[in-house]
């Protein structure tokens, strides 16, 4: 395929540079396991649970 | 540049990204068959109801077919939204306070499973983790005239803003305002008519109710109503469109690869272009079947991350990973192959 003669135009993000690269997603990753673990504790898993194995009429289209 | 000579047969670029293709396809299937392989529920027309269900899967798998070990998390986030006995983080919508109904409850544990999922892929999960995914790479590849396979049509982008819209609508305000009511669930969503009401009810007209007892309950396809109608179409014409339209639903509609869409940006598993290889030959844009350009914005809200980009670049300027890799070095003389 032919080169173009259009410069190549890179949207730069800071967050590919430096420690942000790892920090960001860290920070987030950290708090999604505090959500994670905050929901267990409060007993979320049970009202997954509850709606997971009950099956869902209207989700499967019989409603 | 001066490549070293090898042994090893060497690739062309078409090949290299069949084989990548390939590659994916078979995480996909292995992970779909691994998170659907409750082989009693296809035996006996029901659901699995073990423990295993308090875990959501990563990806759009509905709940309610036979075979799912795990949750939908699309389906959990609207099931736990609005449902509050046995909270104690309720608060009032209106003043923020934690007092008398109508209450609501953010789903921390949804929430936190997704935020988990993104921190450290992204939409990579839609590329390989994703049976509906799947579903829709499987039936484009069904061969029509090439030029019947449209990559891009007017409309095409403001409609990718839709599955935001659906996000918002259907899985958060809805259910929140509402009585527990997956509307999702209930009026889009084709996975579950695919991979639930389908199997199940063509269960129920061959071997009669036998799942009753163990949870389903669905007689037959007499039990089809106008939301069997209204979903039997949306499913059809995903499906058919997936014929013509690369992922159509991951495009469009899927409220949870717009949730990973958020993550694209700062996930740990990221793209990158070296500039000082990239000649801007346009290979990777020409291969991408949704729609980015990987040079301009090698993080886009809509790269499932497949590889296509990366295994079509002539010049190995696309590297992907989970650290600062570089990209790799030629292993092969690909210059002068067909890119497309």
């Amino acid at each position: 395929m032919a080169n173009t003669s259009k410069p190549i135009v890179k949207k730069s993000c800071p967050l590919d540079r430096g420690a942000l690269r790892y920090i960001v997603p860290a920070a987030v990753f950290a708090l999604g396991v505090l959500f994670l673990i905050i929901g267990i504790k409060d007993g979320e898993i049970n009202a997954v649970l509850s709606k997971a194995v009950a099956l869902c009429r209207e989700c499967v289209g019989i409603g | 540049m001066e490549v070293k000579a090898s042994n090893k047969p060497k690739k062309t670029i078409a090949q290299l990204r069949k084989s990548v293709e390939r590659r994916r396809i078979g995480i996909q299937a292995a992970f779909s068959i691994l998170t659907n392989s409750y082989i009693v529920g296809f035996l006996k027309g029901t659901i699995y109801q073990g423990k295993l269900k308090q875990v959501c899967v990563p990806g759009m798998n509905c709940y309610s077919c036979p075979g799912a070990l795990g949750s939908c998390p699309i389906g959990a986030l609207q099931a736990v939204f609005n449902q509050g006995e046995y909270s104690k983080f309720w608060f009032d919508a209106k003043t923020g306070t934690a007092v008398a109904p109508p209450m609501y409850y953010f789903a921390f544990y949804v929430v936190g499973f997704l935020m988990m999922f993104g921190a450290l892929c992204g939409r990579l999960v839609c590329g390989f983790l994703c049976p509906f995914g799947l579903i829709q790479d499987l039936i484009y590849k069904i061969p029509v005239p090439k030029k019947m396979k449209i990559r891009t049509f007017p409309g095409d982008k403001p409609l990718r803003y839709l599955k935001y819209f659906f996000l918002v609508v259907f899985v958060i305000i809805l259910p929140l305002l509402y009585e527990p009511n997956p509307f999702f669930c209930k009026y889009i969503c084709p996975s579950g008519m695919l991979i639930g009401g389908i199997p199940l009810m063509t269960y129920g007209s061959i071997f009669g109710n036998l799942g009753q007892g163990t949870g389903t309950g669905i007689t037959s396809w007499a039990e089809a109503g106008g939301l069997t109608i209204l979903k039997l179409s949306i499913m059809t014409a995903l499906l058919v469109g997936s014929i013509f339209i690369y992922r159509p639903f991951c495009k469009y509609i899927c409220p949870l690869g717009a949730i990973y869409s958020f993550f694209n940006r700062i996930s740990l598993y990221r793209y990158s272009v070296d500039e000082s290889k990239c000649t801007n030959c346009g290979a990777c844009r020409h291969a991408c079947r949704m729609g980015v350009d990987i040079v301009k914005t090698p993080n886009s809200l809509e790269c499932i991350r497949c590889g296509d980009c990366k295994a079509a670049c002539p010049h190995h300027a696309i590297c992907a990973g989970f650290g600062k890799k570089k990209a790799a070095a030629p292993e092969q003389e690909n210059t002068g192959s067909k890119v497309a």
